[in-house]
């Protein structure tokens, strides 16, 4: 792991929907080969920081580089280097779970001779074997989820960008999907995640940001987020400390 | 909570929380689309005032020519009808949408609410608008029957009392027979055929209506009443409401009621498994719907799109796509199977489909000939070419243009696949273009083929030829590679000016697919077509019927002139919409 190249850097990341500011002035830097975890409370700006990360929403101000492409100025090359499994995993439903995943490496321009290989493993790495040539539309959440990844990995991403993404897994996937990702991380993919489940981020991440209403409270690895909190507790303690959460007063009040 | 509130209570707190959600989409509406709302309000207006003054004189009429007042009984009659048929038919699509598409159905059968209660709140609210229109639609011609025979004030209570009774029966007949198919086929399954029928009865409707040659010549007055009395069927509704509002306004008014009560017998009989499916069955129908991780293999047949070992076609470019971009490709591969999986998209292209086949029909069994008035041949062949051209224009463009309407907000959610990957602006706007535009050249070719083969058929039929040679005469290929040309230009104007519509108003949330299209851009869209259309159509077909007519001077100097100013206009609408629907694409999904 080398963390001191920048793969991914946004500088006053910022987007306004109307008056509301949504994301405000975020500045980012992640390592190639890092594990970073994006975490928040609620409406804090995690899934449009990610948004806009990726390239789906422009941002209002601010710049994004990735792998040191310019996001704004040359959309089309920096979106060939990554991939993004967004937290619901909308699919056509009237597509085969492999030809989704064609669809996909047609559109990233994959080699044909790659795609066919890759497909294959991946799909039955992910227990979808056996039913890639079913519809989509018969697939659970999980089912969806795991045809996502699969698609997000056909062309070899140097980073990853995950909403959410053990939301609707089983145990199983679920942990495949954290290996499958410290795996890829240790061969110089970057990651980056954001999710509500403080466990896994304390488990998988190497970094991490707290936003709370569009702007960074916090960021860096846990033994640093411990000294920017003042707390030697949990992770979860340190969130709550810096996201504010309800009092114990507040809630015996509500619940009388 | 619901034994608290009382079924009755229950119905009414979730229509109104749907009342007041429909108010506030209404009150947040932006300027444009309110702007639509009062156009189509005073079309709808306009309509009914149409249907007032019809049946104020066609009563009046009847009374005068027959000379009995029993002749204008027609009128309620065939209002009535026409009520309950379209009723019925609303009922059903309309009860499978609020009864188990709709997005709430999880939080309300899942609170303590009764299914009884959300059954009845969704069945009452989804069904009250479109039984609005259709109890008007209905009313006014009562009303316009009663004013011409200066009727007394029984025979609008009886009018009023028979319009709130009529929607009972198709409702719930409808609405039964909804929730017994749901609870052994899915209900989006269901959704999609039921598209296929509506569409079906219409093709059907179309060509009865189109074959009846009795119907294209001057029918008389007694013609018609004919047809109207075949309204009167003892066994209908409709018959049994028309005996009530004549026995009470005429008399003898015991007659009358005797009637009505029959119809409310019935309408009673029909409640009764309404009740028990609300409660029982309605239930196992949406647990159904919930049923997760079906296993959906596709049918395999000889069809293009049902070949789901081809995966691979959508990751490399082959065949006569292979000088194309690799993302391109991908496009045009998944719309070409995405689509025609789709039963709902089939049902959209049956109806104007419907029109093409009718135009056939009418080739081959009652041809239009010019040649009959003495005209020579040579006049003829351009002008039935130009005939061609505009059904197959017509027809193709209906068809392919909704899709290419659609091009984007047909991606739906899915969207964030291609935001999110390499593909240019210019390879995703040209991959939406070529995958409408082949289809609509293929098909607006094959009409053209198909209506001179009909014609040439017909030729050889009637003028006892042998049928190839007839076929050749018929057909001649010059003018149809012409029409053909003719047809993929207008195409390519027509498929590109909605693409640029379709990117500057998508819609990607949508639940149904009739959500795609709003109203505003439905509008907008065929008033450019048709101003595109005529235009450059007209420049295009310029040579054909001057060089014949020898009207404007040198046919040479004609088709240059004709085929400059087509080809110049098409280009500009071509190039320019694709500009549009390129620029555009930044802000899509967004």
């Amino acid at each position: 792991m080398t963390h001191s190249e920048p793969m991914v850097r946004a500088e006053g990341l910022t987007r306004l929907y109307g008056d509301f500011v949504a994301v405000d002035g975020i500045d980012l830097s992640i390592g190639r080969g890092e594990i970073f975890g994006v975490l928040g409370p609620n409406g804090a700006g995690k899934t449009t920081t990610l948004r806009m990360l990726v390239g789906l929403l422009r941002p209002s101000t601010g710049s994004i580089v990735v792998d040191g492409v310019d996001m704004v100025a040359r959309p089309q090359d920096a979106r060939a280097r990554i991939a993004f499994l967004p937290d619901t995993p909308y699919l056509y439903d009237k597509l085969t779970a492999r030809e989704f995943v064609h669809f996909v490496a047609g559109l990233y321009s994959v080699p044909p001779e790659q795609v066919d290989r890759r497909s294959d493993e991946l799909l039955t790495l992910f227990g979808l074997g056996d039913r890639a040539d079913d519809l989509v539309e018969g697939f659970s959440h999980g089912m969806r989820q795991k045809v996502v990844m699969v698609a997000a990995l056909i062309h070899a991403p140097k980073v990853i960008f995950l909403d959410e993404p053990t939301v609707g897994l089983d145990p199983r996937s679920a942990r495949l999907l954290r290996d499958i990702l410290r795996q890829l991380a240790d061969r110089g993919t970057t990651v980056v995640l954001s999710t509500h489940i403080l466990e896994i981020a304390e488990r998988m991440c190497d970094r991490m940001v707290i936003i709370d209403k569009g702007r960074v409270v916090a960021m860096g690895t846990v033994a640093e987020l411990h000294e920017q909190a003042h707390e030697t507790s949990s992770l979860e303690d340190i969130f709550l400390s810096l996201t504010g959460g309800p009092a114990d007063a507040a809630i015996a009040s509500v619940l009388s | 909570m619901d034994s608290q509130l009382g079924l009755v209570a229950s119905v009414l707190r979730l229509v109104r929380a749907r009342w007041r959600i429909a108010w506030n989409t209404l009150r947040r509406a932006s300027g444009w689309r309110r702007l639509v709302g009062v156009v189509v309000a005073v079309a709808l207006g306009f309509l009914v005032l149409m249907s007032l003054v019809t049946s104020f004189v066609m009563t009046r009429v009847l009374v005068g020519v027959f000379e009995r007042v029993e002749a204008a009984d027609v009128i309620p009659v065939a209002a009535y009808s026409s009520g309950l048929m379209l009723s019925f038919m609303v009922s059903f699509t309309v009860a499978l949408a609020a009864l188990y598409l709709s997005k709430d159905l999880d939080l309300l059968l899942g609170s303590p609410l009764s299914r009884r209660a959300v059954f009845f709140s969704k069945l009452i609210a989804g069904l009250l608008p479109a039984h609005g229109v259709i109890l008007a639609l209905t009313a006014l011609p009562l009303l316009g029957h009663g004013l011409a025979q200066d009727q007394d004030w029984p025979y609008y209570g009886a009018a009023l009392l028979s319009l709130l009774a009529l929607p009972i029966l198709p409702v719930a007949i409808g609405a039964t027979c909804v929730v017994l198919i749901v609870r052994y086929v899915s209900a989006q399954r269901v959704g999609e055929i039921v598209g296929l029928i509506v569409v079906a009865m219409t093709m059907s409707l179309a060509l009865v209506l189109g074959s009846a040659r009795q119907l294209q010549q001057a029918i008389s007055l007694r013609d018609l009443m004919g047809i109207l009395e075949r309204f009167r069927n003892p066994y209908s509704p409709a018959e049994w409401l028309t005996r009530f509002l004549v026995g009470v306004s005429r008399g003898p008014a015991a007659d009358g009621w005797l009637w009505f009560g029959v119809l409310l017998g019935v309408t009673a009989c029909s409640l009764v498994p309404l009740w028990w499916v609300a409660d029982t069955v309605y239930d196992e129908g949406w647990l159904r719907m919930q049923a997760a991780a079906r296993r959906t293999l596709l049918r395999r047949g000889f069809l293009p799109w049902q070949h789901t070992d081809r995966a691979a076609e959508l990751s490399r470019p082959s065949g006569l796509l292979r000088w194309l971009p690799g993302p391109m490709v991908a496009i045009i591969r998944k719309d070409w199977r995405v689509i025609p999986r789709d039963l709902t998209n089939i049902a959209g292209v049956l109806s104007p489909l419907a029109i093409g086949i009718f135009f056939i029909l009418q080739q081959l069994l009652y041809p239009i000939r010019f040649g009959e008035s003495g005209m020579p041949q040579g006049f003829v062949q351009p002008l039935l070419t130009m005939l061609s051209t505009a059904v197959a224009t017509g027809v193709a463009g209906m068809i392919m243009s909704r899709f290419a309407l659609t091009a984007f907000s047909f991606e739906g959610r899915s969207y964030w696949a291609i935001k999110g990957s390499p593909i240019s602006a210019r390879d995703l706007v040209l991959g939406k273009f070529i995958s409408a535009w082949v289809p609509m050249g293929l098909l607006g070719g094959g009409l053209v083929l198909m209506l001179d083969l009909a014609r040439g058929f017909n030729d050889a039929r009637l003028s006892d030829t042998a049928l190839l040679p007839a076929l050749a005469s018929g057909v001649g290929q010059g003018y149809i590679l012409y029409a053909w040309f003719v047809v993929a230009v207008l195409g390519a104007g027509i498929i590109a000016i909605s693409l640029a519509l379709g990117a500057a108003r998508p819609n990607l949330n949508w639940d149904s697919p009739h959500e795609m299209i709003t109203p505003d851009l439905g509008c907008m869209s065929l008033v450019l077509y048709a101003g595109y259309a005529g235009v450059a159509g007209m420049a295009l077909m310029l040579p054909l019927a001057t060089s014949q007519f020898r009207l404007l001077g040198s046919p040479g100097l004609l088709w240059a002139g004709g085929l400059t100013v087509g080809l110049g206009i098409s280009a500009v609408a071509v190039l320019g919409s694709l500009w549009v629907a390129m620029g555009e694409m930044a802000s899509v999904g967004e």
